[in-house]
């Protein structure tokens, strides 16, 4: 907290939450959380995530105001969150709708209660203020609307900062470097300015927060045979919004595979990034269950390669750069405003 | 919900009131360094006051604790030997009385006037081995508690060592914190008094006075532990039961201490059950182990006190359980919230939080 007095930063928010932007977040998948609260940290604050009378997710602070006691150690009683220590009682709003025993409930008994939704099998929390500023993103393929698929989910973790990750699929020439794409090829991004043209990956992303690319990879996948990819350039179209992203990889104008990606801020060490692969399940080789699978690997492997340059990595202020940067300069610029308005809705 | 008549409103500003500060928050007072059987011929190394200290008994089997370092090359003094009444350091034979002063550096005639280690103040009892912190001398005995002295014939019981995450002041309020008794525990009780005491009369069968009056902090919880009908409510009646020892149901805990530990006796119907001692190992911030000795009042029958002791270590480790996940967990830098059962907690914390400043007061110049 001395820092803050340093850097000029609002009291009582720590530097990591002031590098987050305002987002949507995977708190947890929701399988994890099942009628007993479960303790987390998330934007390097301590958490209790717990599901109300409707069996509503709820993510609030996990300090009771009263005695300061661990409310992911408490009950669910009636829709509320009961503490522990002397059953003072919360709701899902974070308001404490009892005081056991005080002949009224003191003014100032109130955790923070973070907007929150459950969808695609996630917990997802909003941080920036009191209320989202727009939705969390359609993603088709979990909703039925591309008929029958094939799906995964992954899972990683990782000590850089949400944004590293993010702009990882804005960066073009890491995919030569590190994934081994040949190197006399040379993917190409364009930075897209319409909405619609990322209308692939799902209906549009609300509040002004979407952004989006494509990247066209001239080379051929390894184990399609030349006649199916003939002349069909791979390519990826990302539309993201500051905490996530959505992908479609296409071999011309098809679908391969889709891709939800969403980051957890754990604190300054720790990051975690999961989501879902999907494929159509549809006729042919393409989107048959070995198709799956040796997307999954390719997944995994290049996933590492990722791994392992962010475990070695230090910051930087992006003033030493070349004309492939432009992605994630972009995206950078896009993102640090998305910062600022947390820190905004934040004080 | 009952009130408690004998609790006032409390009128303060929030700001006034005492924070339970991070770090080692530690007040000037005796606390546990380890129990007696631990500390034989071999010096022990242990960690108290975030402080690496070292324990040894003299010639006279009397306990020393000191710093862990010899000042001469660095060398872990617990890896040395008691000779002549005297800890020799393992690397050069520098030997050190129970004062922490060096008294003979071998082959040098002329002892360094710095060859010296803080010693902490030290006495054994009650099967304890108690250390003093603070100020250089202490400032009060170590507490009288009659069943492990005098009485120790008309009591029979266990030693309890606890290790937790908590801070020395959560370990010690708890048993001031008398609404959580029905919360945490959840014990129904009726028609509870809660006093905070004024005069020693009203402590008398904890022991002699805790003197000076400024060390001493003790309250009173009386009330009912009815008992329902056990077809309509057998948990609350099996609890009730449970706690109240099948005596009765009118119940008296008498707690009163210093600010490193407590004495403790409860009666049923007037009928006294059990006492308890109870101190802090204070290893560092949020490092800490509650350590004591809890025993039944013999009853004359051999089985009655056995079914009582029986039951008295399952209430008291079942207790244990619920209290030690709180004290791990809770956050102790922020600000607390107070109603009017908090009453007593703030009274603790007030005169806790004034034994911390006296112990700053002279670790300050000691550092």
């Amino acid at each position: 907290m001395s820092t803050d007095a340093a850097t000029g930063r609002a009291p009582g928010r720590t530097g990591f939450q002031q590098e987050l932007a305002a987002a949507w977040y995977v708190a947890l998948p929701s399988g994890r959380l099942g009628r007993r609260p479960v303790g987390l940290r998330l934007f390097d604050a301590p958490v209790v995530v717990w599901r109300d009378g409707g069996g509503r997710p709820v993510v609030m602070e996990r300090r009771c105001p009263h005695q300061g006691a661990d409310l992911s150690l408490g009950r669910v009683t009636d829709g509320s969150l009961r503490c522990p220590f002397h059953h003072w009682r919360f709701d899902a709003a974070g308001a404490c709708v009892e005081a056991s025993g005080a002949a009224r409930i003191p003014v100032g008994a109130r955790i923070r209660s973070y907007p929150v939704a459950e969808r695609y099998g996630f917990v997802w929390v909003w941080y920036g203020g009191g209320e989202p500023l727009y939705e969390v993103p359609d993603f088709p393929p979990l909703t039925g609307s591309l008929g029958p698929v094939r799906r995964y989910a992954f899972t990683y973790r990782t000590p850089v900062p949400p944004r590293r990750v993010l702009e990882n699929a804005f960066d073009p020439a890491h995919f030569r470097f590190v994934h081994g794409v040949p190197r006399h090829t040379s993917p190409t991004l364009a930075w897209l300015t319409d909405p619609a043209a990322t209308s692939v990956n799902g209906a549009p992303i609300g509040g002004n927060a979407w952004v989006g690319a494509r990247l066209d990879m001239p080379l051929r996948l390894p184990v399609v045979p030349v006649r199916m990819s003939a002349g069909r350039p791979l390519s990826l179209i990302v539309d993201a919004w500051p905490g996530g992203q959505r992908l479609t990889f296409q071999l011309g104008d098809r679908a391969i595979a889709k891709e939800l990606l969403a980051v957890t801020p754990v604190h300054p060490g720790l990051t975690i990034f999961q989501g879902w692969t999907v494929m159509p399940r549809s006729q042919g080789l393409l989107s048959s269950p070995a198709a799956l699978w040796a997307y999954r690997y390719q997944h995994w492997r290049g996933t590492l390669q990722d791994l392992k340059i962010y475990r070695h990595v230090a910051p930087t202020d992006g003033s030493v750069n070349e004309p492939q940067d432009q992605g994630v300069l972009r995206f950078r610029k896009y993102y640090e405003g998305w910062v600022e308005r947390a820190r905004e809705l934040e004080k | 919900m009952t009130q408690h008549a004998e609790s006032r409103l409390l009128r303060a500003t929030p700001t006034a009131l005492p924070r339970n500060p991070a770090g080692l928050n530690a007040a000037a007072a005796w606390y546990v360094a380890m129990p007696s059987s631990r500390l034989r011929r071999r010096p022990q190394a242990l960690d108290l006051f975030g402080q690496p200290l070292v324990a040894w008994r003299d010639g006279g089997g009397r306990p020393v604790v000191m710093s862990r370092w010899c000042p001469h090359q660095g060398a872990s003094l617990a890896l040395g030997r008691v000779t002549g009444g005297t800890l020799r350091g393992p690397f050069h034979h520098w030997r050190f009385d129970t004062t922490g002063v060096c008294v003979a550096v071998h082959g040098v005639d002329r002892i360094p006037p710095t060859a010296r280690v803080r010693r902490y103040p030290t006495v054994e009892r009650y099967g304890f081995v108690w250390v003093w912190y603070g100020t250089p001398e202490p400032l009060y005995d170590v507490p009288d508690f009659p069943p492990l002295a005098r009485d120790q014939a008309r009591y029979v019981g266990f030693r309890y060592a606890d290790k937790t995450t908590g801070t020395i002041r959560h370990l010690l309020e708890n048993a001031v914190d008398h609404y959580h008794f029905r919360t945490l525990h959840g014990l129904a009780l009726r028609n509870v008094a809660f006093t905070v005491l004024n005069d020693y009369d009203e402590a008398a069968a904890n022991g002699a006075p805790i003197r000076p009056r400024s060390a001493w902090f003790g309250v009173r919880i009386r009330g009912r532990l009815p008992r329902p009908p056990v077809l309509h409510h057998p948990w609350v009646w099996l609890t009730s039961v449970v706690a109240t020892f099948g005596v009765g149901e009118g119940f008296d805990l008498l707690v009163d201490g210093w600010p490193g530990g407590q004495r403790f006796t409860f009666s049923v119907d007037g009928e006294e059950i059990y006492a308890v001692l109870m101190g802090v190992v204070p290893t560092g911030d949020r490092d800490t182990t509650q350590i004591g000795w809890a025993g039944v009042r013999r009853t004359g029958r051999a089985w009655r006190t056995a079914a009582r002791l029986a039951l008295f270590w399952v209430q008291n480790r079942a207790g244990t359980a619920q209290d030690v996940p709180i004290y791990n967990t809770t956050v102790t830098d922020d600000t607390a919230l107070y109603v009017r059962y908090d009453n007593g907690v703030v009274r603790f914390r007030r005169w806790y939080q004034g034994w911390v400043e006296r112990a700053h007061e002279t670790e300050d110049e000691q550092a």
